[in-house]
């Protein structure tokens, strides 16, 4: 009898044990499962076509630096000659792709969406331009002394030109003006061979009153459009500037004109 | 057998609680940072764009602009999300379907712009059906840039949201002016001779060309309408 009872209570303690472990494996099952959902990363795969300062596609489109800005540890990688590049095991995430070349303007695309899944996601066809040569030796504005509006002329001159190339003015009322803190902006042109150039700048004295002072900077650019959106202050970065050829900063106060009867 | 019980609870317990604690990491979560821009009556940028307040709707999460007119929407979970811009004044304009994924790194909206609604009031209005034609002459207070536009139902409870028939818009926005007037033809309306209908008057910042389409209610909306008139019932005959 006794020895009866014994085997019974080894028997309960192996059933206890063997349901233990069973529930354990089903555990660990189900959360691997759900752990495997929770990091779902797949591959980013961009494309970047390269352009000298002529505006011309180049044929070689390596050696562009890809830096995935917010993926933790960083992932880098770099074009080959197609501008193909590959990110691999991307995490489902938010980042800002940044793209980087020596003696070409810094680009970056800002709060990329990424999914991830079993199909790469694809960045096509974006450009990086050559760091325009052009030098802004000088720049002068002067009033144009108009009756019902503020009306000014803005003269570079220019040096180190090999073709056609903008550049790009920014306006601001305060004195620490740059291509990152500016109130308007827009491109002008300038043909192959001037030595000089000048526009025509007509003000609205709703962002620029009467009596205050307006500075002027501009910077040789290689093309007109591509821009970031800044995320802290939402303003438009043009990117295709050569941020390290700024011209002097140039000011002038906003003068008196008549209001027009109209 | 009530310690293998207890054994199996306990294990049943474990079982929920720990992939319990798995599924709320399933989602990411992030930042959503956006710009509004606001436009007063005159057409001209508002410098201080604080005070929209920006919510998502389906969640508690809401945020308001700064001077410049950036908030962000802190901790929102993936989703697809409808944001709502609103501002004492300005109206309310709708975003709808805007995807997040969520991440380290905040996502960005478009910037939207809110329209000063008009500050005008009707100060008169005329309202008459002659000819299978409704004609509608009101006055205002000053002269003033704005839109005028009618909304027909044959319900009392009719809104620029809830409308049989939506009359062209009427844009005083070049020469401003204390009287508008307008006329609508029975055949363009779904109505006959002898219906009775209700009609209500709406105004819009004339700056504002594009509104939106609320794919919910299915209408056209632009974030500047404002009620302008009460609701007038009209029996066509």
């Amino acid at each position: 009898m006794v020895k009866k009872q014994i085997t019974m209570k080894t028997f309960k303690i192996n059933n206890i044990i063997i349901v233990f472990t069973f529930f354990i494996l089903l555990l660990i099952i189900a959360c691997e499962k759900d752990t495997e959902y929770e990091e779902l990363s797949g591959q980013l795969i961009g494309y970047v076509t390269l352009y000298d300062s002529d505006r011309t596609k180049l044929s070689d489109n390596s050696g562009v630096e890809i830096i995935v800005e917010g993926s933790n540890p960083q992932l880098k990688t770099s074009t080959d000659e197609n501008g193909q590049f590959v990110i691999d095991n991307l995490k489902s995430g938010i980042y800002n792709i940044i793209l980087n070349k020596e003696s070409y303007c810094q680009h970056k695309l800002v709060s990329y969406q990424f999914v991830g899944g079993n199909k790469p996601a694809t960045i096509y066809q974006t450009a990086l331009y050559s760091q325009s040569n052009l030098q802004i030796d000088s720049l002068k504005i002067t009033d144009l002394e108009s009756k019902y509006f503020v009306e000014f002329m803005v003269n570079a001159k220019v040096s180190n030109q090999n073709s056609t190339s903008y550049c790009r003015y920014y306006l601001s009322n305060k004195p620490d003006i740059s291509f990152e803190n500016y109130i308007t902006t827009d491109i002008v042109y300038n043909f192959s061979g001037n030595k000089d150039i000048s526009f025509y700048l007509q003000i609205d004295t709703l962002k620029y009153p009467i009596g205050s002072e307006l500075y002027l900077i501009m910077y040789p650019a290689s093309e007109k459009n591509q821009y970031y959106t800044d995320i802290n202050t939402g303003n438009i970065i043009y990117t295709s500037i050569n941020i390290n050829k700024p011209s002097k900063v140039a000011n002038i106060t906003i003068p008196e004109v008549e209001t027009p009867w109209w | 057998m009530k310690f293998f019980k207890i054994i199996i609870i306990l294990n049943i317990l474990l079982f929920l609680l720990g992939c319990d604690k798995n599924e709320g990491n399933i989602i990411l979560e992030g930042n959503i940072v956006g710009f509004v821009n606001l436009v007063d009556e005159a057409g001209n940028e508002v410098e201080d764009k604080s005070g929209v307040n920006v919510t998502i709707e389906g969640l508690t999460s809401s945020a308001n602009t700064n001077e410049d007119g950036r908030f962000e929407l802190s901790n929102v979970p993936a989703g697809t999300y409808n944001i709502i811009y609103n501002k004492t004044g300005y109206g309310s304009y709708k975003r709808f379907s805007f995807q997040f994924i969520g991440g380290d790194i905040p996502a960005m909206t478009y910037e939207t712009t809110l329209y000063e609604q008009p500050k005008i009031e009707i100060q008169s209005l005329d309202i008459s059906f002659n000819d299978n034609i409704i004609s509608i002459t009101g006055n205002i207070s000053e002269t003033s840039k704005y839109t005028v536009q009618a909304f027909i139902n044959d319900s009392s409870n009719v809104s620029n949201l809830n409308y049989d028939y939506a009359s062209y818009k009427y844009s005083f926005c070049c020469i401003p002016t204390t009287q508008f007037s307008q006329s609508i033809y029975l055949s363009e309306t779904p109505y006959h001779r002898g219906d009775e209908v209700y009609l209500v008057i709406y105004f819009i910042n004339s700056n504002e060309e594009y509104g939106y389409y609320d794919y919910e209610k299915e209408k056209y909306v632009y974030s500047s309408y404002k009620k302008a008139s009460s609701v007038i019932n009209l029996v066509l005959e």
